[in-house]
């Protein structure tokens, strides 16, 4: 089968997809008084709380680093939130995909889809609170972000799509995959600033062959720094985004036909 | 119209059984340590051997045989839910596989939002559905439940909606595990009744069933599946006769 094939056969289960999405949230909303705001709160109090705790520790200007922490924090939520629902998004459709035929990928997309909802929103009702509060110019190098988004959604669907394949095979490797995001969340400058921060000079170029580090820089430089990214962060994002993607799509498709007989 | 098939060319299936239903990192850890070998134990399972068939338009083909033959399997081989491990399948018509009613019902989502997202799940569009709704809520006697969550039907209502859903359709090539019709008996007549015209509108029906009475009844081909293997296939009245005489040296409960 092509992927040309996959493709066409993903288009024609779109609504499913569709309705995957609604009902997520959908059900979110609803579960609570706040509903679908609590999803928009929660990466805005932990941004206040980390603000907070590291800009007193560290003795950063505070509202500024507080632009800077939810520049690299949106896109770290999306990337964290989507790992995390594409591992069991698979072995929770067991009961639909034992009944009923369906490409595979459709759960994982579902979940990257639905992650899409909150990511676009958070990044606005941040921004649009934040703003007033730091003074923030929008800079017209924020038209790189379209791309920054591209390289963030490869890099979470090709991980997601190898990490909803490994845990059918492994079921508890979810609980190795939290632990390992939270360590990589800690490697990643989004809470310290990389340039001036509390990493020994010496050993910054270590945290510069984090692959993330060169997706979370495609937003921190034209949200907080209000430049476009470099030439050479430019290539490593790309470059890291299309061979998570294709590493995830090899491996996925691979391996798709057979899920089923370890369900 | 007129040109649904199906075609199986020498179709097996095997698959590994696994002792466990799941393996983990901390096992498979722990076997390196100790040098096991493969920790897993597995035997492997020859569902569908070397099955040919070919489905034209129009038939009813029922089949029969024991318990672990490979009747669901084959179902499942049809439907796409398998892939084979050797052969080939030729699919020519909108499949719809009922195999169990009710698949992907979201327990906290409104009766009618289900209706969508089934809806869906079987390949029919928003709009599609939304011509159907009105019909489905009122054969499952629900409308005045259709906002609110399935979690609060009783479940008589939740199948009554799912039976509804599941059989107010148009498929070309219907795929049924059992003719299943359950709740009280003034439910029952209607379902029945129901089940009966969608078997009439498909073009192609493939049922699975132990009950005898319902190959004779529904179907007017049938194939005798054994140990994977079609042993005897032909007019239903035949096979049945031949799989009853074959059980009957050894008569068997059920």
């Amino acid at each position: 089968m092509t992927l040309a094939y996959d493709i066409k056969e993903i288009w024609q289960f779109r609504e499913v997809i569709k309705n995957f999405v609604s009902q997520d949230l959908k059900v979110k909303y609803r579960r609570s008084f706040l509903g679908f705001f609590w999803s928009l709160l929660n990466p805005l109090l932990h941004m206040a709380v980390i603000t907070l705790v590291f800009s007193l520790m560290f003795r950063f200007p505070m509202g500024k680093y507080a632009l800077y922490v939810l520049s690299g924090l949106v896109p770290w939520s999306f990337w964290a939130t989507s790992i995390d629902g594409c591992c069991l998004s698979i072995v929770n459709a067991e009961g639909m995909i034992q009944r009923q035929y369906f490409p595979k990928m459709v759960f994982p997309i579902s979940v990257i889809m639905q992650n899409l909802v909150t990511f676009f929103l958070s990044l606005l009702v941040l921004l649009l609170i934040l703003a007033p509060i730091t003074g923030y110019v929008p800079s017209p190098a924020l038209l790189v972000l379209p791309l920054s988004f591209l390289c963030l959604v490869a890099v979470s669907l090709g991980v997601g799509l190898i990490a909803a394949v490994a845990t059918v095979y492994f079921r508890d490797i979810q609980h190795l995959i939290s632990v390992f995001m939270s360590a990589w969340f800690y490697l990643t400058p989004i809470i310290y600033p990389l340039e001036d921060g509390p990493i020994p000079h010496q050993y910054r170029w270590c945290f510069k062959l984090n692959p993330m580090f060169s997706i979370v820089q495609m937003f921190h430089r034209p949200i907080y720094d209000g430049m476009l990214p470099t030439p050479s962060e430019l290539t490593a994002a790309v470059i890291v985004a299309v061979v998570a993607l294709g590493a995830g799509l090899a491996i996925f498709r691979h391996f798709e036909d057979s899920l089923i007989f370890s369900l | 119209m007129g040109d649904n098939y199906i075609t199986l060319e020498d179709v097996t299936l095997r698959f590994r059984l696994y002792s466990t239903n799941t393996y983990s990192i901390k096992e498979s850890f722990v076997n390196f340590l100790l040098r096991r070998k493969y920790g897993r134990p597995t035997s492997e399972i020859t569902a569908l051997k070397n099955v040919s068939l070919h489905i034209p338009h129009g038939q009813r083909l029922g089949i029969i045989g024991d318990n672990g033959a490979g009747k669901s399997t084959l179902l499942k081989v049809i439907s796409r839910i398998y892939p084979p491990t050797s052969g080939r399948v030729v699919r020519h018509g909108f499949i719809v596989p009922l195999l169990e009613v009710g698949i992907g019902f979201n327990h906290e989502l409104s009766g009618l939002e289900n209706i969508f997202l089934t809806g869906a799940i079987m390949g029919f569009s928003r709009r599609h559905m939304a011509e159907h709704v009105k019909a489905i809520l009122d054969f499952a006697e629900l409308q005045e439940f259709a906002d609110s969550p399935i979690k609060y039907y009783s479940s008589g209502m939740a199948q009554r909606l799912a039976f509804s859903v599941a059989t107010e359709i148009d498929p070309e090539i219907l795929l049924l595990d059992e003719i299943f019709s359950a709740g009280d008996i003034h439910w029952m007549e209607k379902a029945q009744r129901r089940m009966r015209s969608l078997i009439d509108r498909t073009a192609i029906l493939v049922l699975v069933s132990h009950q005898m009475e319902l190959i004779k009844q529904y179907c007017n081909h049938a194939i005798w599946m054994q140990a994977g293997q079609i042993v005897k296939q032909g007019p239903p009245d035949e096979v049945v006769a031949a799989y009853q005489a074959s059980a009957a040296p050894a008569p068997a409960p059920g």
